[in-house]
């Protein structure tokens, strides 16, 4: 999968929010993280909403594989997302809303649904709604949701937050086992540390632009 | 067609709707009764054996416009604009939900926005449809309740056709107006599209402008119940014209628009 940024700049409302963008986010024969790394408010979370197809560019393009997004594509095809605060029907249990989302694509089964469950740590027969979960299990629920469908492109923004320490190392290693499985995954994360130690390549950001690339 | 996106897509949005609106359904079924127990109080002193259809008609009987009152005071016939602002405002509530962003691990398995816009308007009519089932169901509760026999046909409209006709016409509206503030629901936020829900239909009940879709909600306006009142199958066409072109304008606008969380400040959220 290949996904190329050319030229992408974005103003919302007068203001511009990301500026003279040029990336290449590539795994060709195996997995790769690239993180996106920056203050808050420097663009990463605009960067990952237009590789979603969220928000269209001002000037440029985002293609995906050679397909313009906006034009030939609304989304791209095969992509797991964790966006800000993830937000899910509130009387369902984890279970319910995660084959609930499931049900659209129909790609999984339900004990698909439930390995994904565990993998994040969370308990499948766990009988609480969503709204009585607490702010890290709601993440990890995010986090399966991203990544329940097994989709070639997982975008992460700030996976790591309200987690535990455990919470945090489980991650980790979900994250280094999707790359061994020959995922790309995007990380939008603004803690340097982590990034330094989970992505093979990172992107800076700052007021909207990339200061660089390492 | 079961296994398409757009069937999953539409059935959940279905579901969403009745489970977000599940307690507001039992405000629904108490205003329709306050209404038949209106509408009955009119009826029983004009001393004929009335059906459903006409408890449907007086409840959404509306009014004439302000310039032919006698008494030259305004008046906003209350359940016509009770009823229909309700239905509205129920059928914003998930739409509105889904804009601010909180469905976006469901919007890309969409594939489409227009998939998911449509999606969106037809479980809004699904929605405006089964309020109005639901009145029905009521008045013909209230019927059976208060003894009397439960007809569906009409005394005030005896021909069964042009009696659909005039009890489709507060559906097809509700459903325009609905359509309408989904699309300032889009474009602006819930509340300046319920806003623009009140204005419209405070400004229906005191002018009647040609072709004026709100018009025709007005049963009392319709030639079939006052003469030389408006035809009510130009109403009907205007209406299903007027809701596909809204569907298809938000459609186009919804390509191009930014998919974002409304919430203050969300740019720099970072």
């Amino acid at each position: 999968m290949k996904i190329e940024l050319c030229q992408i700049s974005k103003t919302i409302q007068g203001q511009p929010v990301l500026r003279d963008i040029n990336l290449c986010f590539e795994n060709q024969s195996c997995g790769k993280i690239y993180g996106i790394q920056g203050i808050n408010g420097s663009g990463k979370t605009m960067l990952m909403r237009m590789i979603c197809g969220f928000i269209l560019p001002t000037q440029g393009q985002v293609k995906i594989d050679g397909k313009v997004i906006g034009k030939d594509l609304s989304f791209p095809p095969d992509i797991g997302l964790l966006l800000e605060n993830p937000v899910f029907i509130d009387e369902f249990t984890g279970l319910k809303n995660l084959s609930l989302l499931c049900g659209i694509r129909k790609k999984v089964s339900q004990l698909q649904i439930i390995d994904t469950l565990k993998r994040v740590g969370l308990d499948p027969n766990d009988k609480r709604v969503f709204h009585k979960y607490s702010l890290g299990m709601k993440q990890r629920l995010g986090i399966a949701s991203a990544i329940v469908e097994s989709p070639n492109l997982i975008l992460l923004d700030e996976p790591f937050n309200a987690l535990d320490e455990s919470g945090v190392e489980q991650v980790h290693r979900l994250l280094n086992e999707l790359r061994q499985e020959g995922k790309l995954i995007l990380l939008a994360c603004h803690d340097r540390h982590q990034m330094e130690s989970l992505a093979d390549e990172i992107i800076r950001m700052s007021d909207g632009r990339i200061i660089n690339e390492q | 067609m079961k296994d398409s996106n757009f069937w999953h897509l539409f059935r959940r949005d279905v579901q969403n709707y009745f489970r977000i609106n599940r307690f507001l359904i039992l405000i629904a079924i108490g205003l329709f009764l306050i209404g038949a127990m209106t509408a009955d109080s009119q009826l029983s002193t004009q001393g004929s054996k009335y059906g459903v259809t006409d408890y449907f008609i007086m409840l959404f009987r509306g009014s004439y416009p302000f310039s032919e009152t006698q008494n030259g005071m305004f008046e906003l016939p209350l359940t016509w604009f009770i009823l229909i602002y309700f239905c509205v405002y129920t059928a914003l509530i998930y739409p509105a939900q889904e804009q601010n962003g909180i469905s976006s691990p469901y919007l890309v398995r969409a594939k489409s926005r227009t998939l998911w816009w449509l999606c969106k308007c037809f479980s809004l009519v699904v929605w405006v449809a089964f309020y109005f089932f639901l009145g029905l169901a009521c008045l013909l509760g209230f019927m059976i309740f208060s003894g009397y026999p439960p007809y569906f046909s009409s005394t005030l409209v005896p021909d069964q056709t042009a009696c659909a006709a005039l009890c489709g016409l507060p559906i097809l509206f509700t459903a325009l107006l609905a359509s309408f503030c989904l699309c300032c629901c889009m474009l602006f936020n819930f509340w300046i599209a319920q806003a623009a829900a009140v204005v419209i239909l405070i400004l229906i009940a005191f002018v009647q402008i040609p072709y004026f879709p709100g018009n025709y909600s007005m049963l009392i306006r319709c030639r079939i119940l006052t003469p030389g009142g408006l035809k009510e199958s130009p109403g009907i066409l205007l209406h299903v014209i007027l809701i596909a072109l809204l569907w298809a304008a938000g459609s186009l606008y919804f390509q191009k628009t930014d998919i974002l969380p409304k919430k203050k400040g969300d740019i720099n959220e970072n």
